[in-house]
């Protein structure tokens, strides 16, 4: 019968013509690690990809708001003023529990930045029909991301996984233990000195050094701090000499200068100028929470989110005479026709709402403030400001501290006084190599306050213990040996095989 | 590979020309009453003369006529659901008129009754696996907007709960419990023969009948799909019998269920001022009397709901019609919040000559829904609103002086008025949905029947949304949004059936291939930075930075498909089927899997033997089966390593958005999650089949399932796709249906309890994995569940609470970091002398011990009155509302429980010290009892008596007055115990977090037959 025959035939071509051919599975809408990257656009984008863990994702990225919470809130020279519990006030007063938001954001942040640089370092070296010189550049940045996140892991936290290879196979990764420090900084500086020798002085296509791309001035930099953190009294190990060299090769570069008025530097106008070596880039949508956060409330339209202060102690350490002193700290506020103080005198009122919670008037930060160069308002609480990880004043004063460790002060005057000239401060002579590391040191605490140095700082010197330990703030919940912050709970859940730091 | 569609037209055709047109001519005409044991007129019972394809079906009043009947001696049968059915012979002559009238007597055993599985249909005696029906009777008395809704507390071993009372929200439907981690658990929804349709379009009043597949000896034809329990949804053909045009629509208020006890004024002013950490920039001067502003009061509402519908159905000559149109508006109890869904009918089935029968089944929807924002948590985004409606402060006026509406308490707070999300923010989802099935059966031989089914579906959603300038979460900017999606699935179908007696066996043989393809695309377009709030999403192009991006995929099953069933003389039934399914969404090397089923039953009150010790027994069945089934439970593409793109990033001053990072690595080994399950049971019938029993127990062990396993941070990722472990269910199911007659009034009573154990087996070698539970909104709370070897799903996991501190000695003995006296005191639970993460353990269940439901008709002439409560029993809820309004002297509001707040004076355990907040974890003290029995319907409905009504040449009147959600009995404190602020999945069930209050509805109805 004709009409069965095709009923059965039109069954029986649809299920067995092209069978597996019909259930094959090609990607419509996602690129996949067989295929990708392949071009120089390729990297363009997997390299701008890295900044996501940075200053992606609304409010969550680590440089938004999280890095500083754990880098520079817990010293004693910033103070949460406007509450008595939650996660910002456990982290500065050292009541954090492992399970703190601030630590696990970071963490698993850093190491995707991590996870990231590893799929491009893995893949870079066997790309074909890119030039060498780009293939060169891109693998340089990869390797500097994946320096940076260790790096920022290691001074947080002591031993941490050293991850140095894609993770494929989530069934081994588990295995994974913490790694000594000697061997992460190791690794650190391995990886800088390829980068340093694989990345530009500047980008073909940017007008600055710094556009927020890594370039050879910042891999340089950057290996001159990480060899100081292993010649401090954690690693214990003397690379003093091969941190002045780096950072002396910075110099020589004469890639940088320093901005002659101090207080120019800290202008969203400004940003990315010519003392600027890296900076975590901020632009349009992509905001910087904690600049406004660290602003005082209260002063209408230039109103911040008011979380953090600084101290009338460490004001008090700058001389007046110091021209960084004014833009270092916000002392004081003009809105229109009136002026608030941050202290209150006479009949105005002092500024922030939530001054009252903290016990004394405490000045706010004067470097993230940029008066009048954008609405906080506007901008849902944020700036455009840039994050500076690294700029020349800093490598001149690695370069300071690190020949005089290695060969005393002879030749390390020049650099300190560049620093010091342009804070109008009288020039250095004459010192021993000890007075010398101590005004090095007072040196980094005044010229780069608040930019996440002074809690490392104090660890390599040996003056965590006491500085923190004593400080009335800390104190709250400080315990000795608590000098690095907890393991993330949720790690230690999914690894048991990883250990908690001691005090937790 | 395309479909040959034009195959099948072509198929149509030949046959429809092959075939002569039947011949009509003149006869006599059979005519008569249908009445219940009590008298009353039994509407919509079906006349049909055994062997002729003629029939109707009786009209309100009872009555019915068949005409042109051919001279000669026939056999009338009369059935109704819920009655026995009846026939008697009736000898018709040329142009007389033949009286044939019936008494039906009821039964709650209902064996001719015509029950849907799959690719098929079959008696309900001949049944072999577990399968309940609820038919359009049961549900018609609930004026509600959807299918599932209709059914809940209806049928046992099935939990449908309202996780999210906003209008137009999905229901969560477990059938047996869930067995799937990671996946869906949601059942496979069929809606006549197509697989996967959206109940949420479908008109609950075009449903004939709802039949639910439950054990694995039913769902087994369905293969990878079927292991979550299969819904099979069949809509009304053209009813037998003339056209006939109906009416019918209700209209209804809805008020919140409940209404929480927060501070006055007064007291929030009193409390505030004594609370020695506030915040001192605000004050209040606590002699005065404070205006209240109640802010539930301000932000719900009583909301009107209605429904309107017309509908044509009937039959002339071999064709049968049903088609209507409705309209339904439904308001949301929480300002601002909608559902409107306008839906069209067209089901037609032909006979073309003797072989041939074809038919399509169409229908379209569009439907509006508005959204506010609930189940959310706080941040520095301004909040939902069932957050705000509940902690702004009740002192602060809805308007400020200029008009606007007022800020929170504190210039610090980043609150919204609940009033401004109300009316600054807009969340507007329209799906355009068709659902159309041609379909045509062709008899081959005698018997022997082929049938070819095409279905296609096409879902489009468009969502449109705009945040003010004026609200937290793009303060100063505004953000709109687009999202479309589309979604299209065809299938095509081809089976053959095929039925052979032979001495007194029987055979059915079904055997089919299918092949199904869906793909979807989708596109969204975000603005955000607007200069004025005045056209929002109607006009993205006035944002300052607008971005965009598309997705797209497609995926693909083909199935071959076979059942047998065998009868030896009706009383030992075997049934035997098989499904193979091959999908495009796994790994090269596990693309197909096969999915096989047995069952068994024996029909005991059919031996002469039984019927003559037990005649008390009318019928019982013993049944038993085995099967396997599957779940797909990911979406396209999860096999393969994937870099997601679309990350913003800034080089210097310019800012892109096309970063690229990696989002998963590839997993060349994953599978289907196979799901073996035994069932065993009986259906009995008692006195006379006026009592109806139904019991099942059954297991069902869920193997390879898929997970997204979480691990450790420094891997790069969070969580990957993996089939790791395994989860088993038990259970026991109930069901209980009478019918009987007192005095004249008519009573049905039912009930059905249900029983599910779920308990994970293995996880891959692990021992437990945590889940966060809360999301963002409380980072400090996560992890707050586990899933942990031989224990359920749903636990939830944090530190036991125990009281509070009383002294600053018990507070430095304690070894807990915030400890000091008036604080949450934490137990140690290891005994270790501190607090830390290793006194955390499970805090109870999300999953409850067991559900049950009780019906209930009383029927006295055309009056009926009818009720179903419902009830869950032993879950437990995370109410993550109080946590954050258990603060005495906050400065958001809080529960009126804080005024007894602890003090050296006051040395209570149950409320924390003034200024003092909960413990920043997750604990023991936000984990209530789930447990709820809810008076979920009742209606009283008067069918009026064809003397009133036929006048005005109506038939078929009906007027009802209903009820919904009327009371709840709980101890549940929050809103609604049914609430889970995170969907519908197992995983993160019974999480409030600021969920959509309960709603309680009353409504009037009104059907008209013309």
């Amino acid at each position: 019968m004709t009409l069965r025959r095709f009923a059965a035939g039109a069954a029986i071509a649809l299920a067995l013509g092209g069978c597996s051919s019909y259930l094959a599975e090609t990607p419509e809408d996602f690129l996949t690690p067989t295929s990708f990257p392949t071009t120089e656009n390729d990297l363009k984008i997997a390299l701008g990809g890295i900044d996501n863990w940075y200053t992606g994702g609304s409010n969550q990225a680590y440089y938004i708001r999280g890095w500083p919470m754990i880098s520079e809130v817990p010293n004693e020279q910033t103070i949460l003023i406007n509450a008595t519990t939650g996660s910002k006030y456990e982290v500065d007063r050292y009541v954090n529990l492992p399970d703190n938001e601030w630590l696990w954001r970071t963490w698993a942040q850093m190491y995707g930045a991590i996870g990231q640089a590893n799929l491009l370092i893995k893949r870079i070296p066997d790309m074909q029909g890119v030039p060498q010189a780009v293939k060169d550049r891109y693998l340089g940045a990869a390797k500097f991301h994946r320096a940076l996140n260790h790096f920022n892991a290691v001074r947080v936290w002591g031993d941490v996984p050293l991850i140095t290879e894609p993770i494929t196979d989530f069934g081994t990764a588990g295995d994974v233990k913490r790694s000594p420090q000697a061997e992460v900084y190791a690794a650190i500086a391995a990886d800088l000195e390829d980068a340093a020798k694989l990345l530009p002085v500047k980008w073909p296509d940017s007008a600055t050094p710094d556009d927020g791309r890594p370039t050879r001035g910042a891999a340089l930099t950057m290996l001159a701090d990480v060899y100081a953190n292993m010649s401090g009294s954690i690693i214990k190990q003397n690379k003093w000499a091969q941190a002045a060299a780096a950072a002396k090769a910075v110099i020589d570069s004469k890639a940088y200068t320093l901005v002659p008025n101090f207080a120019d530097l800290w202008l969203v106008n400004n940003k990315n100028g010519p003392e600027h070596i890296y900076s975590i880039q901020f632009q349009g949508l992509i905001r910087n929470l904690f600049t406004s956060q660290s602003r005082p409330s209260g002063i209408g339209a230039e109103s911040g989110i008011n979380y953090w202060c600084t101290t009338p102690e460490f004001m008090d350490t700058f001389l007046d005479t110091d021209k960084r002193k004014a833009p270092t700290f916000l002392t004081q506020v003009t809105v229109g026709t009136t002026t608030f103080f941050y202290d209150t005198r006479g009949s105005v009122k002092g500024f922030g709402d939530k001054t009252p919670l903290f016990p004394k008037p405490l000045p706010y930060y004067g470097k993230f403030y940029d008066n009048g160069g954008q609405s906080i308002a506007l901008n849902s609480g944020r700036s455009d400001l840039n994050w500076p990880v690294y700029r020349y004043a800093e490598t001149l004063l690695l370069y300071a501290e690190a020949e005089n460790e290695t060969a005393g002060p002879a030749n390390a005057y020049a650099a300190i006084n560049l620093v010091r000239a342009r804070a109008g401060m009288p020039a250095l002579a004459g010192l021993t190599q000890a007075q010398f590391r101590d005004a090095v040191r007072q040196e980094r605490s005044w010229e780069l306050a608040f930019e996440s140095k002074r809690l490392f700082d104090l660890k390599r010197w040996g003056l965590y213990e006491t500085v923190v330990g004593n400080d009335p703030v800390s104190k709250v919940g400080w315990k000795p040996n608590k000098i690095w912050l907890a393991i993330p709970q949720r790690e230690l859940d999914l690894n048991p095989g990883l250990t908690q730091n001691p005090g937790y | 590979m395309r479909f040959p569609a034009g195959s099948l037209v072509g198929v149509i055709l030949a046959a429809g020309l092959a075939t002569t047109a039947m011949g009509q001519s003149p006869g006599g005409s059979i005519q008569g009453a249908v009445r219940s044991q009590t008298g009353a007129p039994v509407e919509a019972a079906t006349i049909a003369i055994v062997g002729t394809r003629y029939g109707t079906a009786s009209r309100a009043d009872g009555r019915y006529s068949i005409a042109g009947v051919a001279p000669g001696t026939y056999t009338v049968r009369a059935t109704r659901l819920g009655f026995a059915a009846r026939e008697q012979q009736v000898v018709v002559g040329a142009g007389a008129v033949a009286q044939a009238d019936f008494e039906l007597k009821s039964a709650a055993v209902a064996l001719e009754q015509v029950v849907v599985v799959g690719y098929g249909t079959q008696s309900r005696r001949d049944v072999t696996g577990s399968v309940a029906s609820v038919s359009n009777t049961d549900i018609a008395t609930m004026p509600v907007p959807r299918v599932d809704q209709a059914i809940a507390g209806l049928v046992s071993g099935v939990q449908v709960q309202t996780v999210n009372a906003q209008p137009g929200a999905q229901l969560r439907i477990r059938v047996r419990g869930g067995n799937s981690l990671q996946g869906s658990n949601e059942p496979l929804v069929v809606v006549d023969g197509v697989i996967g349709a959206d109940l949420n379009q479908i008109n609950p009043n075009d449903i004939e009948s709802v039949d639910v597949l439950k054990d694995a000896s039913a769902t087994a034809i369905y293969g990878a799909r079927g292991a979550n329990g299969v819904i099979l949804v069949t809509t009304q053909r053209g009813r037998p019998g003339e056209m006939r045009f109906e009416y019918s629509g209700y209209t209804g208020v809805q008020d919140p269920s409940k209404h929480i006890d927060l501070l006055s004024a007064d007291e929030f002013a009193r409390m505030y001022m004594r609370n020695p950490n506030r915040d001192k920039s605000v004050s209040f001067d606590t002699t005065a009397t404070l205006p209240t502003t109640d802010w539930q009061n301000q932000t719900y509402r009583s909301a009107p709901m209605q429904d309107h519908e017309i509908r044509i159905s009937g039959t002339t000559g071999g064709t049968a019609l049903m088609a209507g149109a409705s309209l339904f508006q439904q308001q949301g109890i929480v300002t601002n919040s909608q559902f409107n869904r306008g839906s069209a009918r067209f089901n037609l089935d032909q006979t073309l000559g003797r072989r041939v029968k074809a038919g399509t089944r169409l229908t379209y929807s569009r439907s509006v829904e508005k959204d506010v924002r609930v189940n959310d948590g706080y941040g520095s985004a301004g909040g939902p609103i069932t957050m705000m409606a509940l902690r702004f402060a009740p002192t602060i006026p809805v308007y400020a002086t200029d008009g606007s509406f007022s800020g929170p308490l504190l210039a610090s707070q980043t609150m919204d008025n609940p009033l401004a999300i109300a009316n600054l923010r807009e969340d507007r989802n329209t799906t355009n949905y068709l659902l159309g099935n041609l379909f045509a059966t062709v008899e081959l031989m005698k018997d022997v029947d082929f049938r070819s089914s095409v279905s296609y579906t096409s879902r489009g959603t468009l969502g449109q949304g705009y945040n003010s300038r004026l609200l937290r979460q793009f303060l100063g900017q505004g953000q709109a949004t687009i999202n479309n999606a589309d979604n299209q699935t065809a299938l095509f179908e081809n089976t053959i059936t095929g039925r052979h007696a032979l001495g007194r066996s029987e055979f059915t043989a079904l055997g089919g291939v299918t092949a199904q393809e869906t793909k979807r695309s989708g596109s969204n377009e975000t603005g955000t930075g607007f200069a004025t709030d005045a056209l929002g999403y109607r006009r993205l192009n006035l944002a300052e930075l607008v971005t965009g991006g598309s997705s797209s995929s497609r995926d693909r099953l083909l199935s071959f498909l076979g059942r047998v069933n065998y009868g030896y003389a009706g009383k030992y039934l075997l049934t035997a089927s098989f499904r193979g399914d091959g999908a495009s969404k796994f790994a090269e090397n596990n693309k197909w899997a096969y999915f096989p089923s047995f069952a068994a039953a024996w029909r005991v009150s059919d031996e002469e033997a039984f019927k003559r010790l037990l005649p008390v027994v009318s019928e019982l069945k013993l049944r038993g089966g085995w099967g396997r089934t599957g779940s797909e439970a990911i979406s396209a593409y999860q096999s393969l390593a994937s870099w997601a793109i679309g990350s913003p990033y800034v080089i210097g001053k310019s800012r892109f958005n096309n970063g690229a990072n990696p989002s998963r690595n590839s997993n060349p080994n994953l599978r289907w999650e196979t799901t073996a399950q035994r069932d065993v049971g009986f259906d009995m019938g008692l006195v006379d089949n006026r009592i109806s029993l139904t019991f099942d127990a059954y297991k069902k062990t869920t193997t390879d399932l898929l997970y997204n396993k979480q691990v450790p941070y420094y891997t790069g990722y969070d969580q990957y796709v993996t089939n790791i472990g395994s989860v088993e269910n038990h259970g026991m199911e109930f069901g209980l249906d009478t019918r009987q007659t007192l005095g004249r009034i008519d009573v049905r009573l039912g009930g059905n309890l249900s029983f599910n154990r779920s308990k994970v087996l293995d996880l891959g070698g692990d021992k437990e994995f945590f889940l966060d539970g809360v999301n963002g909104s409380l980072p400090n709370f996560r992890p707050a569940a586990i899933v942990r070897v031989g224990e359920p799903l749903g636990n939830f996991f944090g530190y036991v609470w125990d009281g509070i501190f009383q002294n600053a000695a018990e507070a430095a003995a304690s070894g807990q970091s915030d400890a000091k006296p008036g604080a949450m005191k934490l137990k140690d639970l290891n005994g270790d002398g501190k607090i830390d993460a290793s006194d955390r353990t499970i805090l109870g269940n999300a999953q409850p011990k067991y559900t049950f439901g009780q019906t209930g008709t009383f029927a006295y002439r055309a009056v009926s009155l009818s009720y179903l409560l419902r009830g869950v029993q032993g879950n437990k809820v995370v109410n993550l509302n109080r946590q954050g309004m258990e603060t005495p002297g906050s400065d958001v509001n809080a529960l009126r429980n804080t005024l007894d707040y602890w003090s050296p004076t006051n040395p209570t355990n149950s409320m924390t010290g003034m200024g003092i907040g909960p413990f920043g974890a997750m604990s023991s003290r936000w984990v209530e009892d789930g447990s709820f029995v809810r008076l979920q319907n009742v209606t009283l409905g008067w069918e009026v008596p064809p003397r009133l009504t036929s006048r005005a040449n109506l038939s078929g009147v009906r007027l009802y007055a209903s009820g919904q959600n009327l009371a709840t009995w709980t101890k549940y404190s929050w809103y609604d115990p049914e609430a889970s602020s995170r969907g519908v999945s197992d995983l993160d069930l019974g999480w409030d977090d600021s969920s959509y209050p309960g709603v309680r509805t009353f409504t009037l109805g009104l059907n008209l037959g013309f």
